[in-house]
């Protein structure tokens, strides 16, 4: 795979506080790498990093072959798109498109052309005469993307940029950016704190904790296999349970209850105090319960409906599990159901060092 | 694997960007002394000649430090000084002052602020218009009105009183001072007043229970301007305050120019420093308060 | 008590204007209405015909120097330097000042035998010559200097604050997009502080008209009628007991500012047309 974007060794310290923390990345070419994380894990550092905005401590930086480390941000290759936008508000559409290109005493027919292409990609022609505070958060957005697209560069940074964003238009325009990447195929590293924006628009997901990367892996594999408690609970909602208790001979027993293992597939040696995750979803009520490994009788507590399906919470081992039904089947607060899961598709991880095991 | 490039750098690029003591950062930090230097000039002349001698003055350097720095001109502007034709120093003029200013500073923020809290929360017909008029009264030179004044208060007997010139004062003073507190007062949300009209307070219970207590630092911001703006006044002294309510910046200028023979700039420099005092006193203790009444003054636009 | 302050500002605006149309002597014993035989005689007196030049040129000079002088310390105060809040109190003190302090303190500074002339002659500079206020043609921008010297903190702190209200992320932007420093600033950072620049424009024109203190103290509107303005015309004319000249000048005073307040509203007035608020 060729590699776009290359970090190595990349450390950034405020004083004696390490913000970055010996960072290595390979991003291939065309990938969309999302960096997921809380606020002050690092993330945003590291993207202003990689734009030139920040300077490191101690690494290099790689961009399409050139070490960029010293370089300036405007010759690095990159283009970036801001959380509030940063459209140069006194600018039409058009001057903001074209502003940088004019700076740099570009000709005349090639700006029109870069701007014309760009704004027919992003389908903002008929804003360009218009300036940014006549134009919805939409609109505005595609204009900070097209900012970027006229520069023709080969790497694209998104920095929280649909955070300002009431739900429903960060539903809309999530979807806009996953067609502007299939259509591009530029490699994008796109910031956020929204993990269904990470699932569902990146081709790998960089937890970050710390400015340490958790786990970097395509979103299948973090879902389902999370490298340690960190990137287990912050992924997935509602959030995967948790039990704490111990290990022994395959068996996890918390609170005195037992819970054999089956075909789990654990790496290193499995005994000692362990924390047991499921999710809710792997988690089955009623008769398609009876088919699972391990299966109890429990009382529902709470019901809550969500339209397309149920969420339930309940108790195992007297600690609370939340599950996930089908919203046709009918719960009820005080029923008494059989609840069951495949303890082999949940994750199990070392009490103490959090790490998956 | 990065490709060896022969860059401009002449090394493999790694860690922090070497930065060289650019000459843009130099450039800043002196334009900036100098200009500091500028500013502070003229304090310490004032200061450096209230202490010399004049002898020493007439050496012709301004700048040089005083070889036997004395206090004596400080106490001649204070107790003996000729302001015209009695010589009793500035010290009439300070106590007047404070006087000026203790009664107007209170009176004229106190009624700006009701201003200011009846214009954000108890909208009349015709609040905006009266507004606007007032914020226009701010902008009227006082020259356009000091006759209509004059004959005014001399009509009613005030003209050349003390209750006049804090007439005057408190009248001058409310139109920017209304417009601080209508500002802030709108800065508020307004569920706080609805809350309380809901619990059935009216005008004035609001008033002090609610509004008054949050509105300290706006206040102090207030005061800052008016006491800063009161004991500087000159003009408004000159005409209206009569003959015993001379404030300090009158009596200041009239020591100055009642000069038999040489200007002893001496005693002039130092009634310049006891009459800028007060207010640069409140300045350096106030700081940032001062600086956030500025900013709140400019957020009008 | 704010109909009180309002009424009092517009009929006595009204009292003032109605008696520029007679010829009181003070206190309107045996005033008759004499038309606009005032205003003539106003224009054609030399002092206040230099007035009016005279403030023009000044408040020019004033407004100018405080601006850019403000602008540039504003600017260098935004980079993030050591002892920020040293230098602006050093900036800012002079504000504090009452315009007398500043006037007289400046003429000792500007005097030829006591001042920085003879100062810097005594360093051995023997033809240095720098006494503005001896000489007519160039009394004024001794006034300037002082006035800005009051004057250009307040301007500072006003078009800091506007600077600081600039958003981050349009530096970032705009240093990706390889815009240099400079451009920033021209083409995006000041048009986007318009609203600080004309409330300092504003402050500093209303505080150019009402040019008194300053002017008393440190020439007493000489030498001969060099530093006249035109609030020391109606000042002189009411205490010398010609009030209809004094008053016909103050409503003169007026007009400037009236007509400042008018474009404000038509702006104002426009903006809303548009449904824009800004």
């Amino acid at each position: 795979m060729t590699t776009s974007v290359q970090i190595k060794d990349l450390s950034l310290n405020y004083g004696t506080v390490k913000v970055l923390d010996r960072l290595n990345l390979d991003i291939a070419d065309g990938e969309f790498i999302v960096l997921l994380g809380p606020s002050g894990c690092g993330k945003s550092t590291l993207l202003n990093c990689i734009a030139g905005l920040l300077d490191v401590s101690e690494g290099q930086i790689h961009i399409s072959g050139k070490n960029v480390t010293w370089e300036e941000p405007k010759d690095r290759g990159i283009g970036m798109v801001f959380q509030s936008y940063a459209l140069y508000p006194q600018m039409t559409v058009e001057r903001n498109l074209s502003f940088g290109l004019r700076v740099a005493r570009m000709p005349k027919a090639e700006i029109e052309q870069r701007v014309k292409r760009a704004a027919e990609i992003l389908q903002i022609e008929p804003l360009l005469k218009r300036k940014p505070v006549e134009l919805s958060g939409g609109q505005r957005q595609r204009v900070a993307i097209g900012r970027a697209l006229v520069r023709d560069v080969d790497v694209f940074l998104f920095d929280e940029p649909l955070s300002n964003l009431d739900a429903k238009l960060r539903n809309d325009l999530r979807v806009e950016i996953k067609r502007l990447h299939q259509r591009l195929k530029n490699t994008m590293i796109y910031v956020t704190h929204d993990q269904i924006e990470a699932m569902t628009l990146a081709n790998r997901i960089a937890i970050m904790k710390n400015g340490v990367i958790q786990q970097l892996a395509d979103p299948h594999t973090i879902y389902n296999k999370p490298t340690n408690l960190f990137v287990a609970g912050f992924i997935g909602s509602p959030s995967m349970n948790f039990f704490k208790g111990d290990l022994a001979n395959g068996t996890f027993t918390t609170s005195g209850t037992a819970i054999p293992m089956g075909t789990y597939a654990f790496s290193g040696t499995p005994s000692g105090s362990a924390v047991l995750g499921i999710r809710p979803e792997h988690v089955e009520v009623g008769e398609s319960a009876r088919k699972m490994p391990f299966q109890f009788e429990s009382e529902i507590e709470i019901v809550e409906p969500m339209g397309a399906e149920t969420v339930a919470w309940t108790k195992l081992a007297d600690q609370p599990l939340t599950l996930r039904a089908d919203a046709e089947i009918d719960l009820q607060p005080g029923q008494k159901i059989l609840v069951g899961f495949d303890p082999a598709r949940g994750s199990v991880f070392n009490a103490e060092s959090g790490n998956r095991i | 694997m990065s490709v060896a490039t022969a860059n401009s750098f002449g090394v493999e690029p790694s860690g922090p960007k070497p930065r060289r003591i650019t000459p843009a950062r130099i450039g800043i930090y002196a334009f900036l002394i100098v200009a500091a230097i500028f500013f502070l000039l003229p304090l310490a002349v004032m200061i450096l000649t209230s202490m010399k001698s004049m002898n020493e003055i007439r050496g012709g350097n301004i700048f040089a430090l005083p070889t036997q720095p004395t206090f004596d001109y400080w106490i001649k502007a204070w107790s003996s000084a000729c302001t015209g034709v009695v010589c009793n120093g500035l010290a009439p003029g300070f106590f007047n002052s404070v006087k000026i200013t203790v009664l107007a500073v209170p009176i004229s923020v106190i009624l700006s602020m009701i201003n200011g809290y009846a214009l954000s929360f108890w909208r009349f017909r015709g609040s905006e218009l009266m507004f606007g008029l007032l914020v226009f009264g701010a902008f009227v030179p006082f020259q356009v009105l000091v006759y209509p004044i004059i004959f005014g208060l001399s009509r009613v007997g005030l003209f050349g009183t003390l209750p006049g010139i804090i007439i005057v004062h408190s009248i001058f003073g409310m139109p920017i001072l209304t417009l601080l507190f209508r500002n802030f007062f709108g800065s508020l949300p307004v569920e706080l007043f609805k809350a309380a009209r809901v619990d059935g307070a009216g005008f004035w219970r609001i008033f002090i229970s609610v509004m008054l207590p949050m509105s300290v630092p706006i206040a102090i911001v207030a005061v800052i301007l008016q006491v800063t703006g009161i004991w500087n006044d000159f003009i408004f002294g000159l005409v209206f305050a009569g003959r015993e309510n001379l404030p300090m910046t009158v009596q200041l200028n009239n020591i100055v120019r009642t000069s038999t023979g040489t200007v002893e700039y001496s005693t002039n420099m130092a009634a310049t420093i006891l009459t800028g005092a007060v207010p640069l006193i409140v300045y350096f203790v106030s700081g940032k308060w001062f600086v956030r009444g500025i900013a709140a003054g400019a957020v009008k636009g | 008590m704010m109909i009180v302050a309002i009424g009092v500002f517009v009929i006595g605006i009204g009292f003032t204007i109605v008696l520029s149309f007679t010829n009181t002597k003070f206190f309107l014993i045996n005033i008759s209405f004499v038309g606009t035989r005032q205003y003539d005689i106003l224009w054609s007196t030399a002092r206040w015909v230099e007035s009016v030049k005279h403030i023009w040129f000044y408040g020019f000079g004033h407004i100018t120097l405080c601006l850019v002088g403000g602008f540039l310390l504003a600017v260098f105060m935004d980079q993030r330097i050591k002892a920020e809040d040293a230098f602006r109190t050093i900036f800012l003190y002079p504000f504090a000042l009452s315009a007398v302090i500043t006037g007289l303190v400046w003429q000792l500074m500007l005097d030829p035998i006591w001042g920085f002339q003879a100062f810097v002659r005594s360093l051995g500079f023997a033809d240095f010559s720098f006494a503005p206020l001896a000489d007519g043609n160039t009394a004024l921008i001794g006034m300037i200097v002082a006035s800005t010297w009051n004057g250009a903190g307040v301007t500072m702190a006003i078009l800091l604050a506007g600077l600081r209200g600039v958003d981050e992320e349009i530096w970032k932007a705009a240093k990706i997009d390889g815009i240099p420093t400079w451009r920033t600033y021209i083409s995006i950072v000041i048009p986007m502080m318009s609203g600080a620049i004309a409330t300092a424009l504003v402050l500093l024109v209303v505080n150019t008209v009402r040019t008194f203190d300053i002017v008393i103290a440190m020439t007493g509107g000489g030498p001969g009628i060099a530093t006249q303005m035109p609030a020391t015309y109606v000042i002189d004319n009411i205490n010398s007991r010609n009030v209809g000249q004094g008053m016909a000048a103050a409503t003169c005073m007026l007009l400037p500012i009236a007509t400042l307040i008018l474009i404000q509203f038509f702006f104002r007035w426009r903006a809303s047309l548009k449904g824009r608020t800004r």
